[in-house]
């Protein structure tokens, strides 16, 4: 008895192994499951590509700019002075009253050939400048975590939207039908949660499929109900059974979605197969895994997560989001605070911009690092910074940016950007652009208009492509 | 910050067209400035994004031509020949208003700027005469689009006389036969009776029948038997349960807050019981309405009704919020327009939230009438204070519910020491960030204080933070041994918005080694006043202040305070905060403060982190307290003004409160004095006027049991909706519903005893070939089970299902809805179980449970890997599937019996022969073909698993 029709129909059910299913995959009902997946089909390029994959490296929190990659001389001369501009409009006066000026703890040099100043907060990713495209006009919406960080992964600041993700994986498709388009690694549960890699009202198989989560990844961390309850053999029976029983209620009824369940189905059971091996990183030599700071322990988990990214972008899933705890928020203790979460973060990045390059990777994977804002020029209690979305930095890297590169400026004392200004509707279109798609085109109706993940902003800024 | 006003369509045209012709025609001079200096800067910064040859109009405007700013965008017109400051074009150019920054990339230059103004003052020559092509907006036809199917009045539509009339059983099967004969095929055979008994069960009460009970209508299949079950089902606490989560799915229904901070909504449990109780009393639909969106400010004959008209309201307070907006006015905007947006779907299936920046693109809704909504909205309060002491973090009004004796007035005390405490932290974090002058006029410190470091000091001062009892960061001290003392003084230059009488009063910490005759020096408009104070007595105000009396000031004019210290030595002179409070602001400010338990509570005392801690614990004391999260009309309730493109600091005209005009053609309601208008807009939502409401609710009832709406996009009945297939029958339908007073089991009654809902799922070949889509209804549509009903069904079928209601299911969780959680320990129907936003259970999210962000009448049936690797590989599936192979075995006396259970019990028939012999062959191949009934228990539950993942288990035909 076999499990499924197939044209290849060569393993009965007592021998049946998963590494013959995936044989099978590759020459049988592989080509039957992919018609009717929603997730396999994607609505195609616009343009030619220059990145195929994008990871985002979220710092959830919102990390300094004016002490990591925006050299502010004219804030460390005026440290403790009275501000010399407006505070956002947006905000209780009271706030800001009184406020004060706080230089930079960490010292800015120039790094690579490309001389970018970048401070001593990220020593390992500053060896990657001639790589990286830092974006330091960056603004966004929201002055609160909840909004910014729904404002960066979905592109408004109080509706429920599709998450950048989700539009990827809808307007691409996944490059591995045995894998989901997009995962999100570590994701918060907090500030909207799974809206950040949800598919609102995209098709659902547009959402990310999780692991581990809120900045953590246990060693053991693997997809919800990936792992099989009962032994090959007996699963193996029990799906012939239920294959069978399947097939004749669509013999039955004619019923598409019965179809679209036995292809799932033969999906999901591939998926049990495929994925492990992919999440499973012990294979992979120490020297990699020390490169990426694994087995140390402040750069353990982040370090892991940044391979977990790679090994996903090698095996073809479009979007992958790779979370930090929500431990940037530094009001105080900034010094601390930054920089315990740089060296946590910093090797592991390093490690995999590296990695991907030693790959050849890098070329068509766009790799973004940033924080829902930044933070704010101004001085809270004795070492503390707040929520700054007027003016900050992002960087990228990869995929078709030019490296060794600055674009935009904030004002002398980073507290808004002022000079080609990158909105974060900006920062999408161009992440799309990238990947080959016009960020006007991809709409999608719901609820009695065509929608798009920019709404009706967004400009691409092709002053960063190589 | 100057306002620019969105000039009214009409006046705007008139003034702009003005300009036009009043401007003299510009000598050559003015067309060479403009062409050397001013065409190259808007053609490089500008027509980007604001010309035709960009094809681009942003914000309505076009920079490519004369008439474009003089008639401007949809902030009104953006130039003003002659007038620089007055130019909104101007505005946005020196990057003045944070909201709007022209061009919005990088700033122009100081020179560029220069020019553009000069050229403004020289009365903007500007030859570029081409017409506005495409400037004007069109208008929204109202008269025509009132002719529409879905807004005309209903008219009961006349029953279609058909041939076949014997096919027919209600007139409902009249209307389908007509148009099935009219397209020439006839509508498919009837289902057979265990095939439809089970749909019946789970479309009324989503639990399956009992094999008795299937066995029961199969020997007896006739209409009265079943016309004799339908109103059994219908008498049920299953139907509730059942069709009140379908309402639920409408109203957005969550535990949770989900947004920004998923904080537990401890009272929303009320509103789904009595979602769920309304259902089965079948209470009128224009009384559930009217409740859900009025109920608090109805009158009630009773305290039961006054609880239930409390809860019912709790419709409106249960949208999710990004509770940590830090712009409160965008807080109470985007709330309204939760509110409005849901009650648009909920109710009319409009989408009424498009018309927020813009009139409606599709639907006659124009931007007015959303703002005229909105309006009402805006007067309703549902977020107030702060949740967890957190200043940034904004709270819901939850009400005390009727109750009998004692309880009563410690729930109300309870309350209201809640509302003070959230109150009062933010005020607290408030004046401690706010250093001094600021207008403090939403809380109950009003007028204009300064703090201490607004004063100008002379002589000795030293500044001290020791007293926690303070304005601001610290206070200033007099050094009392230092040379100078008796002559050094502080002096507070006061800078008042309007003239008038105001009260003056000093802040100080009151303590034994005070000065007790204070010299203070007050000059007002009529001259110099001198007042003594006494620090040595606790300030009467909040324990902070005292009045030290009152003066007359004008505005511009004289207004000193100056405190000084002479004859005080021996004793310590404190210098906090100087406050000028408007007279006519006293009665308001004492009002607010005895509203909230006066300033005796000792709560005004406290210091922030007490607060906090206080706060805490009054939120736990009210988790399980006889209150409702309600909403109230707000103190401020008024019009609103329109918002141009939506954003909440363009304000536009003032736009008084109203309902739709495509559905109302008659006055704005006359709305009393400090009333939100929510009472007057549920009346007009439930009058006959509103035609919509009727369409729409049967259309749902429709859509549940017949697969798909006779509109099947049951939230929009917009023009990008689908349309109705049979829109006599709709109206048909909707003015049954109105003459059965909105009864709900009347009309399920009525639908499930047609003809056409027990037809069968299979089609004919004709049919397939006329109607492929099935939009005649010549067949029934088949549907997948839903998550509530696949978790409940398996857990009856294992006998471990409780019918007991559930109450307060998500309070144990604690104070949010964050952590993952699954129902694996809960045997209550899936209804009563918390639905956590942003973090659903996994057994609702697998199967396509509504989306509780948003109003959700029909729900998606995805088809992804997930179900299955679920199907396959859960706890729960294979637990119960292990349960329900035990009781197949006690069930069996001789074999084959186990699995002749285990299909009828899970897919409501017996085996085949070659299913039989397919069964029995698995359970010998999974048991090692061992006869120990341990063995065979266990290969029962395999097949009991297999026989749950079936898509003949999840698919109801």
């Amino acid at each position: 008895m076999s499990p499924f029709n197939t044209a290849c129909n060569h393993f009965d059910a007592p021998t049946w192994s998963r590494r013959k299913l995936l044989q099978a995959a590759g020459c049988g009902f592989g080509a039957m499951a992919l018609s009717g997946m929603a997730q396999a089909a994607g609505q195609g390029y616009h343009h030619a590509p220059r990145a195929k994959r994008v990871i985002f490296l979220f710092m959830h929190g919102g990390p300094s700019h004016v002490d990591s990659f925006d050299y502010k001389p004219e804030l460390n001369k005026r440290d403790g002075g009275k501000l010399p501009f407006a505070p956002a409009k947006n905000l209780d006066p009271s706030a800001t009253r009184q406020a004060k000026l706080m230089g930079s703890a960490w010292e800015f040099k120039q790094r690579g050939q490309s001389g970018l100043w970048i401070s001593d907060l990220f020593p390992h990713t500053a060896q990657h400048a001639d790589d990286l495209c830092l974006m330091r006009s960056m603004q966004s919406k929201g002055q609160s975590h909840g909004q910014a960080v729904c404002m960066l992964h979905t592109g408004t600041d109080n509706f429920v939207r599709p998450s950048v993700g989700s539009w990827v994986s809808y307007g691409l498709g996944t490059e591995n039908s045995d894998l989901p388009g997009f995962v999100s690694i570590s994701p918060s549960a907090s500030h909207g949660g799974p809206r950040n890699y949800g598919s609102a009202f995209l098709p659902a198989a547009h959402q990310a499929t999780t692991i581990g989560g809120n900045g953590k990844l246990d060693e053991n961390a693997t997809f919800k109900f990936l792992k099989a309850k009962s032994s090959d053999d007996v699963q193996a029976k029990k799906l012939a059974f239920l294959q069978k029983m399947n097939r004749e209620h669509y013999e039955r009824t004619k019923y598409a979605p019965v179809e679209g369940m036995i292809q799932s189905m033969e999906m999901a059971y591939r998926m049990q197969a495929s994925a492990p091996p992919v999440i499973d990183t012990k294979d992979e030599p120490e020297h990699i895994k020390e490169m990426y700071g694994i087995g140390t322990k402040e750069t353990d988990t982040y370090g892991r997560q940044c391979l977990m990214a790679r090994r996903f972008a090698e095996a073809g899933v479009r979007y992958i989001q790779v979370s930090t705890p929500n431990v940037w928020d530094q009001h105080g203790g900034l010094v601390k605070g930054h920089t315990k979460n740089a060296l946590a973060v910093d090797k592991p990045i390093s490690g995999l911009l590296t990695d991907l390059k030693q790959r050849g990777l890098l070329e068509d994977t766009l790799v973004v690092w940033g924080g829902e804002f930044g933070r704010t020029p101004i001085i809270q209690g004795g070492d503390g910074r707040d929520h700054n979305p007027q003016g900050f930095s992002m960087w990228m890297a990869g995929g078709g940016v030019k490296g060794g590169f600055s674009y935009g400026e904030t004002d002398d004392f980073g507290y808004y950007a002022v000079k080609d200004k990158v909105h974060m509707h900006d920062m999408h279109a161009t992440i799309l652009h990238l990947l080959g798609i016009d960020h006007l085109k991809l709409t999608y109706q719901y609820a009695g208009r065509d929608f798009r993940l920019t709404d009706v902003y967004g400009e691409v800024v092709d002053g960063i492509f190589a | 910050m100057a306002n620019f006003p969105r000039i009214a369509s009409g006046f705007g045209l008139a003034v702009a067209t003005g300009f036009l012709t009043i401007v003299p025609s510009e000598g050559t001079e003015g067309f060479a400035y403009f062409e050397n200096k001013v065409r190259p800067i808007l053609v490089q910064r500008c027509y980007e994004c604001h010309s035709e040859e960009a094809g681009k109009q942003k914000g309505g405007l076009w920079l490519d031509r004369k008439a474009g700013w003089a008639i401007g965008g949809d902030a009104g017109a953006s130039i003003v020949p002659g007038d620089v400051d007055g130019s909104l074009f101007i505005h946005s150019i020196r990057y003045a208003d944070e909201d709007l920054q022209m061009p919005p990339k990088s700033k122009l230059s100081d020179e560029e700027v220069k020019i553009l103004e000069d050229w403004i003052a020289m009365g903007a020559p500007d030859p570029r005469d081409e017409a506005l092509a495409g400037a004007v907006q069109d208008e929204i036809d109202f008269e025509a689009a009132r002719q529409g199917w879905a807004y005309r009045p209903i008219e009961k539509a006349e029953v279609p006389s058909v041939p076949n009339s014997e096919w027919a059983d209600t007139e409902t099967d009249r209307f389908i036969l007509a148009n099935l004969e009219e397209a020439g095929v006839k509508p498919t055979s009837d289902a057979e009776p265990a095939v439809l008994l089970r749909r019946l069960y789970f479309d009324l009460i989503g639990l399956p029948p009992t094999p008795e009970e299937v066995d029961a209508f199969v020997a007896d299949p006739s209409r009265e038997s079943l016309a004799a079950i339908v109103d059994d089902l219908l008498s049920r606490p299953g139907f509730g349960e059942k069709w009140g989560r379908h309402w639920l799915d409408v109203a957005r229904y969550a535990d949770s807050n989900g947004g920004d901070r998923n904080f537990t909504f401890y009272q929303a449990w009320r509103y789904r019981n009595w979602v769920i109780d309304a259902f089965n009393k079948d209470v009128s639909y224009y009384d559930f309405v009217r409740m859900q969106l009025a109920g608090d400010l109805m009158h009630a004959a009773s305290p039961e009704e006054r609880r239930e008209q409390l809860v019912a309201s709790t419709f409106l307070a249960l949208g999710p919020k990004m509770l940590t907006e830090r712009d409160k006015e965008k807080l109470w905007l985007d709330t309204a327009d939760e509110q409005l947006d849901t009650t648009g779907r909920a109710f009319l299936g409009l989408t009424l939230g498009c018309a927020r920046c813009h009139d409606h693109k599709f639907d006659p809704v124009s931007q007015e009438d959303y703002y005229a909504m909105a309006g009402i909205f805006r007067s309703t309060e549902v977020v107030t204070g702060t949740r967890n002491g957190c200043v940034n973090v904004a709270s819901w009004i939850e009400r005390p519910l009727p109750m009998e004796g004692p309880e009563a007035e410690k729930t109300k005390a309870t309350v209201e020491r809640l509302e003070l405490a959230m109150r009062l932290t933010v005020e607290k974090s408030f004046m401690k960030k706010a250093g001094g002058k600021m207008s403090l006029d939403n809380l109950p410190l009003a007028g204009v204080i300064y703090d201490e470091a607004d004063a100008e000091l002379i002589g000795p001062w030293r500044k001290s933070s020791l007293s926690g009892n303070r304005f601001g960061d610290g206070y200033i001290v007099d050094e009392n041994d230092a040379p100078g003392k008796g002559t050094n003084c502080a002096i507070f230059r006061g800078s008042l918005p309007e003239s008038g009488e105001y009260e003056i009063r000093l802040a100080y910490s009151a303590e034994a080694n005070r000065a007790k005759n204070v010299p203070i020096k007050v000059e007002a408009r009529d001259g110099d006043h001198r007042v003594y104070l006494d620090e040595t007595k606790k300030p009467s105000i909040g324990g902070l202040f005292e009045p030290v009396g009152r003066f007359t000031f004008e505005k511009g004019g004289k207004c000193q305070v100056i405190v000084e210290t002479t004859g005080t030595e021996g004793s310590f002179v404190i210098v906090d905060a100087v406050q000028f409070i408007p007279v006519n602001d006293i009665e308001r400010e004492a009002k607010a403060l005895s509203g909230m338990g006066g300033d005796k509570d000792a709560l005004h005392l406290m210091s922030e982190g007490d607060l906090k801690k206080e706060l805490n614990r009054l939120i736990g004391e009210l988790k399980d307290a006889e209150v409702a999260m309600a909403p109230r009309d707000a103190k401020n309730s008024d019009d609103i003004n329109l918002r141009v493109r939506g954003e909440v600091g363009q304000l536009g005209d003032k736009i008084p409160r109203n309902f739709l005009q495509v559905l109302h053609t008659g006055d704005a309601p006359q709305i009393a004095e400090g009333d939100s208008g929510r009472m007057e807009l549920a009346e007009w939502m439930v009058s006959e006027e509103n035609a919509l409401l009727d369409r729409v609710m049967v259309n749902r009832i429709w859509h549940h049991l017949f697969g798909r709406g006779i509109v099947a996009t049951v939230d929009n009945f917009g023009r990008l909706g689908t349309g109705p297939t049979h829109p006599e029958l709709l109206d048909y339908l909707a003015a049954e519903f109105r003459a059965n007073n909105g009864s709900v089991k009347t009309m399920v009654r009525e639908l499930v005893l047609s003809h056409a809902y027990r037809l069968s799922c299979n089609p004919t070949d004709e049919l397939v070939k006329v109607d492929p889509t099935n939009q005649l209804f010549g067949k029934q549509n088949r549907r997948r089970l839903t998550a509530e009903e696949i978790r409940d069904s398996v857990l009856a079928l294992s006998g471990e299902l409780d019918r007991e209601k559930g109450k307060a299911t998500a309070t144990p969780f604690g104070i949010d809805l964050d952590k993952p959680f699954s129902f694996s320990k809960y045997q209550k129907r899936t209804v009563y179980l918390p639905v956590a936003r942003n973090n659903a259970a996994t057994e609702l999210a697998v199967f396509d449970a509504a989306n509780p962000d948003v109003v959700s009448g029909r729900r998606n049936q995805t088809t992804v890997p997930t179900q299955a690797l679920y199907l396959l590989n859960s706890d729960f599936v294979h637990e119960q599937a292990e349960k329900l192979g035990v009781l197949a075995m006690e069930n069996a006396k001789l074999p084959g019996e186990e699995v002749k259970w285990l299909y009828r019990s899970l897919l409501g028939r017996a085996p085949s022969d070659a299913e039989m012999q397919r069964s029995l062959g698995l359970i010998a191949a999974l048991s090692g073909a061992s006869e120990y009934p341990e063995d065979i228990k266990e290969a029962c539950g395999e097949l009991a698993h297999v026989l749950m993942a079936s898509t003949e288990f999840l698919y109801l035909d």
